[in-house]
């Protein structure tokens, strides 16, 4: 593996949007649809390279400005390399989806798609906290663009309420990561590379536990918004239903999963104390995210929306595996990550397709789709049930590993004590019972959506609907044996990011005490009922477990 | 990449010391000023030429000017290398030269100081100038206005800002600011059908007259204070010594004076009012010379006075955010939010761009608040501004070349007309926003973090300043958006596909080389900082200088 070999792949797609500007103007859309799908299936085989590293992950460092101690430093371990093909791969796919999609201004949709490339393939390798922030925020301005112009009738609210949740997380992020910085130099680190991953991770313990978690939060609200965790999500459903179809693709195929990235990486990876502190909390917010999301999708109106809710729902299990703090549980939400890229992926793609046939979303529209279109019934159809969880299929291999591990998880074990002897425990089983809750609302979703939009009778204006052509069953054709093969064979994606995953989680295995669940005698029990809710950590006097 | 760099320039440095022109250089101290004569030179043939009442000579002055204006910057460029050659080491370093004026007793004392500061300074005033000339040709035939004084009169007021930015005395200072001042009150009335930009020269003339005013009323008690001075070195010895524990009210009065009649020229709030009329009023081209060129030599001219005169003095000596540095603070907090708010509701560009400016300038004032550490960013700030503000208004000429229009509504949907337009345009006014890998990201974030490392006591004014970048992002964002995002204006519809060779190749040019600056400035940041780090320390050096020139026949030799 040549050592400028990420450079290339980061710069490849920047060759071709500018490639793409020199098209001549008056160039047939056919053409440059031609144009964009050749250019990312080379950016595909060329990231695809990376499969066979080897044992030495590629890596590479330049002085940039030395003088704040900023390096250009990206590389790859096998988390980073499994969202990069995650990422080229669904570039592709919405490259081909494109082509039914996108009607005007074609040159400049794919200029600032291979932008966005750019973009998010930089944040997955950055090795550089300043590098990634850059990155981080270069992401903005194609995916700013890409909503307000192909987008629906509220695109410009879209588009701008996109950008400002954004940045209103950037700004925390950047405070978090110049706290870091300062802190790394305050306790001697070197000024060459202070920005570096490993320079600033090696400081943190050198924080008090307060800053510690102040500094937690700051990247942890940046990266919610992203993800998105409930209060700060409001802006992706929105997204979603204004962005035109392939956007919604990349949208929930890629670009939340930079926030899960950032996320596992600078949180949980960097500062484990901090993470074990807070995890009974994130534990509470992956429980809203899951059941509360699932709820609202169950009354959407609008067929986009409710994909848009299921998948920040299904998000939430990312939430619940890092919450679970164990091997199991980290494997798994970096699983969830990659198969909710497909599967999402595949279920906006889906949408798509009757949106172009019917030019409506609403529900209340639709109706005895299922004789019409079959060929777009038979993979809507397949990828719910890959969505609620059907056994042998990628959602459900990713999911019953986060449940696993969520279960098995015994660092923490609270006891409320509420007035009234109304007394509950707050534990990862109990957290992972909630969660269950949240996939039987999906199915009831899900399958209700079907029933609505599939089955019944079939409303007159739609009596000559075409069933799908060759470009959509290709990309639906794709995802679906992706969600197979995987969902079959598990280990076929899960052992690259694997041995990376499970060490940051044996650093939590081999650093806190893990408590059984906890046997609580009346007496311990606080006597003053003004008390209206204590929170007792786990103490040693609690412990059954050995 | 920047090491390998710094080595070539190096090397080529080291055979320009070996070819002997560095000693050369050092010691012929007039040789220094040599850019300013060649403007002065070119500024009388260009005068030549008007008074030879032809048509063609006419013309011909905008060649003048532009050569003229491009042999001295490449001058500059010469001397910057030339001079800034310690010969022992081989290593890049200004010394500072000096123009010895006059003498008292056996001292002598420099009227003007090339040191490196002021050269960096005078770099960019003079590629701002040439740019500025470059694109000003097109803007004035379609507005049939006549060629020739408007270049002279250009050439005037960079010789003012150049020697304001080396000025080590305050009749230096008198006589570049008035040279700068007299030059652009003409310059912003040239239009003279045009009523807008003849309500703009008086009341530049008014405005600008009145704070000159104020300005040496505070230099004349200033030149009390400092028993009889008029070098900054002297007054700023005279001043440290001034018994701190016995208040004296015309000290804080001097201050303020003077201070106002400053910020009058780099329009910070209070003192803004002229700026946003001036700059929709005057000609676009001139709009662009006071918003870049001349705020450039202003703050350099502050700069200085605040390092050299005040930098000793007891009352600039309190720690922390007290008494003076208070006012810088509450100055640049107001002119930042003040210029950003009113930005937000602005129809014409032009306007829009003077608010950003008085913005901008409140973003550099917070280097005032702190001076030190901060001064070093400041400079970096005046050379990213210099580039991705002039590269904004190069592009915004081109249009009202093309179509006549100043409002922003009528740039919607530019991209489908002229796509290389518009991207150069989004990349300036993303810059100005400071969105990273630009110049202007690097200007705030090294400013920025020099404020925040000041001191707990400073922080809330880099929250501030973030708070305000983030609403200046929405009107900058705006622009894009219409251009980008929006259906074509009937302006833009109506535009032709065809290029016009001619008005293109200059303002191509011009915001080509922006473009290149705001770019490179990013990417290679660090290099640009560690000069100008060194032209701020030097700036607060003792003149070596001092006491080895004479104004005797045969100058003793410094060793």
């Amino acid at each position: 593996m040549p050592s400028y070999y990420l450079s290339v792949l980061i710069a490849l797609p920047v060759i071709f949007a500018v490639l793409v500007a020199l098209i001549k103007p008056n160039e047939g859309a056919k053409n440059v649809h031609f144009y964009g799908v050749g250019a990312s299936v080379i950016i595909f085989l060329f990231s695809a390279l990376a499969w066979n590293m080897g044992a030495l992950p590629p890596y590479e460092e330049y002085n940039w400005l030395p003088s704040l101690g900023i390096k250009y430093a990206v590389g790859a371990d096998g988390l980073s390399l499994t969202l990069v093909i995650l990422t080229t791969f669904l570039l592709v796919m919405a490259a081909v989806a494109s082509i039914t999609n996108i009607t005007k201004r074609v040159k400049l949709y794919y200029g600032l798609l291979f932008l966005l490339t750019t973009a998010i393939l930089g944040v997955f390798l950055a090795r550089d906290m300043f590098l990634f922030f850059l990155f981080y925020e270069l992401e903005l301005i194609p995916m700013y663009l890409l909503i307000a112009i192909w987008g629906g009738p509220r695109k410009d609210y879209a588009a701008i309420k996109f950008v400002l949740y954004t940045l209103f997380g950037s700004v925390f992020m950047l405070a978090a990561i110049l706290a870091l910085y300062f802190n790394a130099l305050n306790n001697g680190a070197p000024l060459e590379g202070a920005f570096l991953f490993e320079n600033i991770r090696a400081y943190i313990p050198a924080l008090t536990m307060g800053s510690q978690i102040l500094i937690f939060l700051g990247l942890f609200v940046a990266f919610a918004v992203k993800l998105p965790v409930v209060p700060v999500h409001t802006w992706l459903p929105d997204a979603h239903v204004e962005a035109p179809t392939p956007v919604s693709m990349l949208l929930a195929g890629i670009l939340l999963k930079m926030g899960a990235y950032g996320m596992f990486r600078f949180c949980w990876e960097f500062m484990p104390d901090a993470a074990f502190t807070l995890a009974p909390w994130i534990a509470v917010l992956a429980v809203i995210n899951i059941v509360y999301t699932a709820g609202v999708a169950l009354v959407q109106k609008d067929l986009k929306k409710l994909i848009a809710y299921s998948s920040v729902s299904h998000m939430g299990f990312v939430l619940l595996g890092l919450a679970a703090m164990n091997p199991a549980g980290f494997n798994g939400a970096v699983f969830v990550m990659f198969a909710h890229g497909i599967v999402s992926a595949a279920l906006f793609m889906c949408v798509g397709t009757l949106y172009v046939r019917t030019h409506t979303r609403q529900l209340a529209d639709y109706g005895g789709f299922g004789s019409q279109v079959p060929t777009i019934f038979y993979f809507f159809m397949f990828m719910s049930m890959a969505s609620l969880g059907l056994p042998l299929l990628i959602s459900f291999a990713s999911e019953t590993l986060v449940f696993y591990g969520a279960f098995t998880s015994e660092f923490f074990n609270h006891l409320f004590v509420l007035p009234g002897g109304l007394n509950f425990y707050w534990n990862m089983q109990i957290a992972t019972v909630l969660s269950a809750i949240g996939i039987i609302i999906g199915a009831a979703y899900l399958l209700w959506m079907l029933q609505r939009v599939f089955f019944g009778p079939l409303p007159e204006k739609w009596n000559r609907l075409p069933d799908a052509s060759l470009s959509e069953v290709f990309v639906l054709a794709s995802l679906a044996a992706l969600v197979i093969v995987y969902g079959f064979h598990p280990q076929l994606i899960t052992r690259h990011f694997e041995p990376d995953v499970t060490r940051v989680a044996q650093h939590y295995l081999e650093t806190y005490p893990q408590q059984g669940v906890a046997e609580v005698s009346p007496s311990q029990t606080p006597a003053s009922p003004i008390d209206t809710a204590m929170i007792r950590p786990a103490a040693k006097e609690l412990v059954t477990h050995e | 990449m920047s090491n390998g760099i710094t080595t070539m320039t190096q090397g080529f440095l080291d055979a320009i010391a070996q070819s002997g022109f560095g000693q050369f250089a050092n010691e012929q101290n007039l040789l220094m000023l040599a850019p300013e004569f060649v403007i002065l030179v070119t500024l009388i043939v260009g005068l030549f030429q008007i008074f030879s009442r032809s048509e063609e000579s006419q013309r011909e002055v905008w060649r003048t000017a532009l050569l003229g204006s491009l042999f001295s910057f490449l001058m500059m460029v010469g001397l910057f290398c030339i001079s800034h050659i310690d010969q022992s080491t081989g290593m890049l370093y200004a010394h500072p030269v000096n123009l010895p004026v006059f003498h008292m007793g056996d001292t002598t004392y420099a009227m003007f100081r090339a040191d490196l500061f002021s050269t960096l300074i005078r770099l960019a005033i003079l590629l701002g100038t040439f740019l500025t000339i470059l694109f000003s040709r097109r803007y004035l035939e379609m507005r049939s206005a006549i060629p020739g004084e408007f270049y002279v009169l250009m050439l005037g007021a960079t010789l003012g800002a150049l020697l304001i930015s080396g000025a080590n005395d305050l009749i230096m200072v008198f006589v570049g600011l008035e040279t700068l001042g007299i030059s652009s009150f003409i310059l912003a009335g040239y239009l003279r059908g045009d009523l807008k930009s003849t309500e703009a020269s008086l009341k530049y003339l008014i405005f600008g007259g009145t704070s000159t005013a104020v300005l040496l009323f505070g230099f004349s008690l200033l030149y009390g204070l400092a028993g009889g001075h008029t070098n900054f070195e002297m007054i700023g010895t005279a001043l440290s010594q001034l018994d701190s524990t016995v208040f004296n009210p015309v000290v804080p009065v001097m201050v303020i004076m003077i201070m106002a009649g400053l910020a009058f020229k780099i329009s910070a709030v209070p003192f803004h009012m002229w700026t946003p009329d001036i700059y929709e009023g005057a000609p676009t081209p001139v709009t662009a010379y006071l918003s870049v060129v001349s705020k450039i030599g202003a703050f350099a001219l502050l700069i200085r006075i605040l390092a050299v005169v005040f930098g000793e003095a007891p009352i600039f000596q309190e720690a922390g955010l007290s008494g003076f540095s208070m006012i810088f603070a509450v100055i640049a907090v107001l002119s930042m939010t003040l210029g950003n708010v009113v930005a937000l509701r602005q129809a014409n560009i032009k306007r829009m761009l003077a608010y950003s400016t008085i913005a901008h300038v409140g973003y550099i004032l917070l280097g005032l608040v702190i001076m030190g550490s901060a001064v070093t960013p400041m400079l970096f700030y005046l050379l990213a501004y210099l580039f991705m503000n002039l590269g904004a208004f190069a592009v915004v000429i081109h249009f009202a070349n093309i179509t006549g229009r100043e409002d922003i509504n009528a740039y919607a949907g530019l991209v489908r007309k002229r796509p290389f337009m518009t991207l150069y345009f989004s990349f300036f006014l993303l810059s100005l926003a400071g969105i990273p890998i630009t110049a202007g990201f690097f200007a705030k974030f090294f400013l920025f973090q020099a404020v925040a490392l000041a001191g707990p006591e400073f922080l809330w004014l880099v929250i501030i300043a973030l708070i305000n970048s983030t609403i200046s992002l929405y009107y900058y964002l705006n622009v894009i958006r219409l251009m980008v995002v929006a259906e074509p204006s009937e302006t833009v519809t109506a535009m032709s596909r065809k290029i016009d060779i001619v008005g293109v190749v200059p303002v191509t040019a011009c915001v080509l080389v922006c473009f290149l600056g705001t770019l490179l400035l990013g990417i290679f940041a660090d290099p640009v900082m560690s000069l100008t780090h060194r032209a701020v320390t030097q700036l607060g050096e003792e003149d070596p200088y001092r006491n080895v020139h004479q104004m005797s026949a045969a100058p003793v030799r410094p060793r």
